[in-house]
């Protein structure tokens, strides 16, 4: 069963949410309330380099100011 | 049937089909079809039943026989004895159902081809204008097509007898002509030709599409459900059917296409089509069995529209019925599917076009048909009548692959389906939607109701709070000693204030190197109390893993014991902690048992930090907060209700996260938690005591672990259970049924769980109860949503199977230090609360009709071993790693009893040098878990490809296991029995006395089931760590032999089984003098029987032989009396021995001892012996291990020709050296003398007879010989074998039951009377 996350020849975006929290999305499918675009449309392993470059601190953003 | 005919014909190529069917399953009765037909009107029954019999009389077919000479099936024509039943059920409540009934009744009986009539008429009376003629024929003999030339030829029949004119002469060509075109058929060009189209088309066939989600299997059975289309909407398929300019059948096809590509994402579709194959006006005359299906294979466009579907579809099935004739079976063995369960095609859809008016002398009549034969999978077959009530739907499905409500659901949704195709026929397919807002919301909204209020608390707080509620309550057991809720804490305390101290707390890790032990318990509360989180790590793992865990997640501190400290890495990049030093024990002291300040710690902070296997070939570490783990056990609790006298077994590694709840949930419920020995977890008998003994109530089994813990005897003594939990894999139905069988009356409950560790452990949950098909995951837990996805993320319909994606509080926050990997496996959620998160956890999984989860399988090339995660990737990139390797693949072998190997194959990076096994075995352990480690590697020269460039994983050669048995043949009977049982569990040939168990294909489950066997047969007490201790034949030999005390096989006394604590069976030897051919009856005698065997002097010595049977006999008494000094005494004894075991009795009852039983295999007093030489006793040490002599030919047999046969085969006999054999020889010749004409005294007991009947004649020695000197009664047991064979596996087997029966019975009168 194809996933449409594991498409290596597909589009993507990476979304980010309030915590900072990175997600790869398809293009072709709606972006999900609560996220924005951060990158893309861009292919596949061009929007995971964008994660491990920006993502750094992986602690939610709840956690980090102590809520 | 009465008489025959001489006619003798050949069987058509679809008679063959069914007749082979019918062979495999003889008593299914579901080749039986049937219909009745209504008739308005009055029937005169005489004219009727004269009408049918004309019938009979004109189709040949009907009056078929089969048979098999052994040339294979022929059939006769014969002159059936049948006649028309008439019924009147006009005084029934209910008329028809009850004629219906009767029907089906009719059709539930299983015909024999060879036997029976193939068809049955019966005329029900169903009012007083109103019949229903039924009529049942075997599929051997009809076709669809034939049926219905046969219920209008009776109706032609019926009404000419009435108008009293003969009806016109037989129609019926004879069958002979239909033999006749299918020869020409096979002979022709066409036939060729057609051959070709099929192979072509079928070339890069996958796997056929199907709606079940189990394997496939036969059908042995059918399920039938009628609805119907309503006019409208027919009307409207008819319509849209004529503007694509198709006819009707290509447009429903279509539709069922599209529906399945719908169900399940496949757009290689392919359709089983049902064909008459009669081509000609000729073929179409003749009654009998031609039909045959077609595959027809279609490509959904999702792009396209559904009229251009249509068309496509349409000019599909025009090419598929050119080559109609080509028969199904002959494709399956073109595509080598003979003897397979292999499918080639889906789902069948058949159309049936055919409405005819119907008339029985001017009375209107119409076809309900029954059923049309069996269905391997799911046949949608569609009626178009003229009676108003629309298009007819049949399901017909096979009862293993379709539930009740899950056939009825789909059959639903197919019609809803068809009317939503109707009304956009313009649409692409990939618009279309067979999901209605109804379903939408039940599946994403109803089902995913899992809110519950959770208190923000972390699992530290929960700790402390039961520490606080009961101080004094017993929290941890090990090995005898018992640690109090205060002491455990005020120990943690400690060490929580020692790691503060060292600059620990929320966000940091702390590494956990310590085996189960109170240690291990005061770190993991140690850690947490601190604010950090713990990261466990498996002291047994390879140091390379162990250096990469550390160096990966970078913990402050590593806290271990000074035993294992010496066995880890010695350069990792942190502190490390030894806590049971006299050092550390000082430096702890220093701190305050007092519960240490609040660190700061909230419940988004990490609790633990998991790390689990990673496909790319690096291990990923899954970081849990508080919030998930706290979700998960707050959860748990409410479910299930853990009472503080509630006792938890704590065994699994804490690497794993099924440990996280044996661990916390007892210790925040202030019930007691037991921890298993260190590898006690895999040890079924020891766990089986434990829990007895220390009176568990609670404890989770891997599903495979499961298995082997049923199959341990001592699992009956832990009904004390009130819960077992089960996940980690698929449970499987067989399991969950022994499992009910042997707890059930305990009250004892079964639950299956599932959830990955990226989810706090699991995420649904279901209490198993008896039922079929797959056992369910169950339902979501507490705030947790699931969701069963399509491959553009819309969910899919109930029964329709998609990946499973998770949300909700129990989410990881993801891997540790891996944001790209996180950010494509947790990611944005369309159906949840804004920017929240889901999991997508690559398993395939369904909704059931009852909203339950069912789990299917794997997207990718993760696998379970043992439960335990594995991802195929990380196992081959680490083969891949090896400098001698080019290329490596690994797949996971399925075995019977469920066990699993991981095989890897390399090939290598020079050809001409590859690597051993061995050196890449050795490689792995430096580098994976044991675990993950394969079973076998095996060298190819290059990968098989599929058409599509993909590995073929089918084709790759199974591993060998054979080859690595070294087969040093055993020494002693003792060695060969074992050697039996290794082969055995390991499903080889034979294996040698030094091969180790685990390198030939064993693993830890097939262990238990290998130390099951040897305790059964030997009675020893075994316990899976001593097999790990002594993995091979000749190691566990010794340690069954006492470490060593065995002595030489040739012995007078040879201790065959010398365990147990009931009196002890002895077997006297043949004339031979060797006893070893008693050892095949130990594994049909109770364990707790000791079995002796007695052998003659000078088998292995030049002492002198015994001159009397007297004195042989007294020599064996004071060996047999060095072992067991008390009665009673059982004896056994084949040929001579049978005589030495009358001896022997006999003079122990004079001397006042107590003799049991006497059992004496075919031997008779009186008898002489023939004469053997050295030739003879050759050819009869063959003949016990199962050789004809006769194989070698008429030359003399040479010892070392018979040593090889002997080694070839395994047998122990084969350590005989020549001169052996020359004793035995010179034994048997004194032996021969001794009982030449000796004559016994009067034993006063009973004696057992058992007597090898089939060589036996008149003047043989009858039992009768023995009464003049049995005092007591002369029992006879007859067996059916020679005299020669007798000590031959199938007799001694037996012989073996006729022992315990006997044996068994003497013991119970022996406690009566005590």
């Amino acid at each position: 069963m194809a996933n449409p996350f594991e498409d290596d020849d597909g589009q993507y975006y990476v979304l980010v949410n309030d915590e900072g929290q990175h997600s790869l999305w398809p293009a072709f499918i709606d972006v999900p309330a609560g996220w924005t675009v951060r990158h893309g449309p861009d292919i596949r392993q061009a929007c995971l380099d964008y994660v491990t470059e920006h993502w750094t601190d992986m602690r939610p953003l709840s956690v980090v100011n102590g809520k | 049937m009465t008489s025959s005919t001489t006619v003798r014909l050949p069987l058509t190529a679809a008679q063959s089909g069914i007749w082979f069917a019918q062979q495999l399953h003889q008593d299914s009765a579901v080749f039986n079809t049937g219909e009745y037909v209504e008739i308005n009107g009055p029937v005169d029954v005489d004219r009727f039943a004269a009408a049918l019999h004309q019938l009979v009389i004109e189709a040949e077919c009907l009056r078929l026989r089969f048979a098999d000479d052994g040339d294979g099936p022929y059939a006769e024509l014969t002159e059936p004895d049948w006649t028309l039943r008439v019924t009147d059920l006009r005084n029934e409540p209910d008329p028809r159902g009850a004629a219906v009934t009767a029907m089906r009744a009719n059709m539930a009986i299983p015909r024999d081809p060879a036997v029976d009539v193939l068809f049955d008429f019966e005329l029900f009376r169903v009012g007083d204008q109103n019949y229903l003629w039924f009529y049942t024929y075997h599929h051997a003999v009809v076709d669809g097509f034939t049926v219905a030339m046969l219920t209008r030829r009776a109706a032609e029949i019926y009404t000419a007898l009435g108008k009293d004119t003969e009806a016109t002469g037989n129609p019926f060509p004879p069958l002979t002509e239909l033999l006749t075109l299918e020869a020409h058929y096979r002979e022709g060009n066409t036939y060729t030709a057609d051959a070709e189209y099929w192979a072509r088309v079928l070339a890069d066939r996958t796997q056929p599409v199907t709606l079940a989600h189990t394997s496939p299997v036969p059908a042995r059975d059918l399920v039938r459900r009628t609805e119907f289309l309503d006019p409208v909407a027919a009307e409207r398929l008819s319509n849209l059917a004529r503007e694509a300019g198709v006819s009707l059948p290509p447009a429903i096809m279509a539709a069922v296409a599209i529906y399945l590509h719908k169900m399940t994402g496949r757009t290689d579709i392919l359709l089983g089509v049902p064909v008459s194959t009669r081509l000609g006006k000729l073929a179409r005359s003749v009654p009998g069995m031609v039909s045959n299906v077609v595959p027809l294979r279609l490509s959904v466009r999702t792009d396209a529209t559904v009229g251009e579907f249509m068309e496509h579809v349409a000019a599909e099935l025009r090419e598929a019925m050119r080559h109609q004739r080509y028969r199904f079976e002959d494709l399956r063995r073109d595509l080598r599917l003979v003897g397979s369960e292999e499918r080639i095609v889906g789902p069948e859809v058949n159309i049936m076009m055919f409405d005819y008016d119907l008339s029985f002398d001017g009375c209107r009549a119409v076809v309900h048909n029954l059923s049309i034969g069996p269905s391997d999978d799911l046949s949608f077959i569609f009626y178009q009548r003229s009676d108003g009530r629309g298009l007819q739907l049949d399901f017909d499905a096979n009862p293993e692959l379709y539930g009740d409500e899950e056939l009825a659901a789909h059959q639903r949704r197919f019609l809803d389906f068809l009317r939503i195709i109707d009304s956009r026929p313009d649409q692409p397919i990939d618009a279309l939607d067979v999901l209605t807002s109804g379903e939408r919301e039940l599946v994403i909204d109803t089902y995913n109701a899992t809110a519950h209020e959770v208190p923000h608390d972390t699992l530290t707080d929960l700790l402390n709070a039961a520490a606080d509620a009961t101080p004094d309550a017993t929290s941890v057991v090990f090995e005898g000693s018992e640690l109090s809720y205060r002491e455990l804490h005020e120990r943690a305390n400690r060490l929580a204030g020692h790691l503060t101290a060292c600059g620990v707390g929320p966000e940091s890790v702390v590494a956990l190197a310590i085996p189960r032990s109170v240690e291990l318990m005061v770190a993991l509360l140690g850690v947490l109390k601190s604010g950090a989180a713990y990261l466990p790590i498996d002291p047994g793992y390879p140091a390379e893993r162990i250096a990469f865990m550390v160096t990966d997640a970078r913990p402050v501190l590593l806290l271990t014991t000074s035993v294992t400290s010496g066995s880890l890495p010695s350069d990792l990049p942190t502190d490390v902690l030894a806590l049971d030093t006299p050092a550390a024990e000082e430096l702890l002291a220093g701190y305050s048992a007092a519960k240490p300040p609040d660190p700061g710690l909230r419940d988004g902070h990490p609790a633990y930090v998991i790390y689990t296997s990673g496909s790319t070939g690096r291990p990923k570490g899954v970081v849990v907060p508080h919030r998930g783990i706290v979700n998960r056990l707050c959860w748990m609790q409410s479910r299930y209700e853990l009472s503080k006298q509630d006792v938890v077994l704590q065994k699994t590694p804490s690497g794993f996260d099924v440990s996280v709840w044996e661990f916390f949930w007892p210790l925040i419920q202030s019930a007691t938690l037991v921890l298993a020995r260190p590898d006690g977890h895999r040890d079924p008998a020891y766990l089986a005591d434990l829990i007895a003994s220390e009176k568990v109530t609670t404890v989770h089994f891997v599903p495979s672990m499961l298995r082997a813990f049923l199959a341990e005897p001592a699992a009956a003594s832990c009904g004390g259970l009130r819960r077992v939990m089960c996940s980690g894999e698929a449970l499987p139905r067989e399991v969950l049924q022994g499992f009910l069988d042997l707890f059930e009356d305990h009250g004892t409950e079964l639950h299956n769980l599932y959830g990955p560790t990226e989810a706090s452990v699991d995420v649904t949950a279901w209490e198993c109860e008896r039922g079929s098909g797959t056992v369910p995951i169950g339902t979501p837990v507490w705030n947790t949503r699931t969701y069963v996805l399509d491959a553009e993320l819309r969910p899919v319909a109930r029964g329709v199977s998609g990946e499973l994606y998770l949300a909700g509080s129990q989410l990881a926050r993801g891997y540790l230090g891996r944001a790209s990997l996180t950010a494509e496996r947790f990611v944005a959620d369309p159906f949840g609360e804004p920017g929240s998160r889901m999991y997508r956890t690559g398993d395939i999984a369904y909704w059931d009709e009852r909203g339950r989860l069912g789990y299917v399988g794997r997207a990718d090339d993760q696998v379970k071993i043992r439960g335990l995660r594995v991802e195929l990737g990380e196992v081959s990139a680490a083969l891949a790693s090896h400098s001698s390797v080019g290329q490596a693949e690994t797949v996971l072998l399925s075995e019977p009893y469920g066990s699993e190997h991981i095989v890897g194959y390399v090939v290598p990076d020079d050809a001409s040098n590859p690597p051993s096994e061995q050196v890449l075995r050795t490689y792995l352990a430096t580098r994976l878990p044991e675990y993950m480690v394969p079973t076998a590697i095996v060298v190819v020269g290059d990968f098989p490809l599929t058409p599509n460039g993909k590995l073929d994983r089918k084709a790759l050669p199974p591993p060998d296991f054979s080859a690595k048995v070294v087969g040093e043949v055993p020494r002693n009977p003792q060695e060969e029995m074992l050697c039996g049982l290794f082969a055995d569990v390991l499903g080889l040939r034979r294996v040698g006395i030094r091969d180790n168990f685990f390198e030939i294909g064993g693993h830890s489950l097939l262990a238990a089931r290998l130390v099951n066997g040897i305790r059964e047969t030997f009675g020893v007490p075994l316990t899976i760590r001593g097999l790990f201790e002594a993995p091979t034949v000749a190691a566990l030999a010794e340690t069954i032999s006492n470490g060593g005390e065995s002595g030489s096989p040739l012995d007078v006394l040879l201790p065959l089984r010398p365990y147990g604590d009931a009196p002890a069976l002895f077997c006297l030897h043949p004339a031979g003098g060797l006893s070893w051919c008693y050892s095949g009856l130990i594994n049909h005698l109770a364990p707790e029987i000791p079995v002796y065997g007695l052998q003659a002097r000078g088998l292995d010595s030049t002492e002198p032989l015994a001159a009397t049977i007297y004195e042989m006999a007294e020599d064996y008494l004071e060996q047999i009396r060095a072992v067991q000094p008390d009665g009673p005494y059982h004896f056994v004894g084949y040929s001579s021995g049978g005589i030495l075991a009358h001896v022997l009795a006999t003079m122990l009852t004079e001397r006042g001892a107590e003799v049991g039983v006497v059992t004496v295999l075919d031997t008779y007093p009186g008898q002489t012996l023939a004469e053997l030489g050295e030739q003879e006793v050759m050819a009869d040490l063959l003949g016990w291990v199962g050789y004809d002599r006769r194989y070698l030919g008429r030359k003399r047999l040479r010892f070392s020709d018979v040593v090889k046969i002997l080694r070839k085969l395994g047998s122990s006999l084969a350590s005989l050296e020549e001169r052996h054999v020359g004793a035995i020889s010179r034994i048997y010749a004194n032996c021969r003398e001794l009982m030449h004409e000796f004559r016994p005294q009067l034993y006063h007991g009973d004696i057992v007879v058992v007597v090898a009947a089939i060589d036996k004649i008149d003047i043989s020695p009858t039992p009768a010989t023995w009464e003049p000197y049995v005092g007591g009664e002369v029992r006879v047991r007859t067996i059916d074998y020679r005299h020669n064979d007798l000590m031959k596996p199938g007799p001694l087997a037996e012989i073996g039951q006729i022992l315990a029966t006997e044996l068994n019975t003497y013991e119970s009168h022996r406690k009566e009377r005590v």
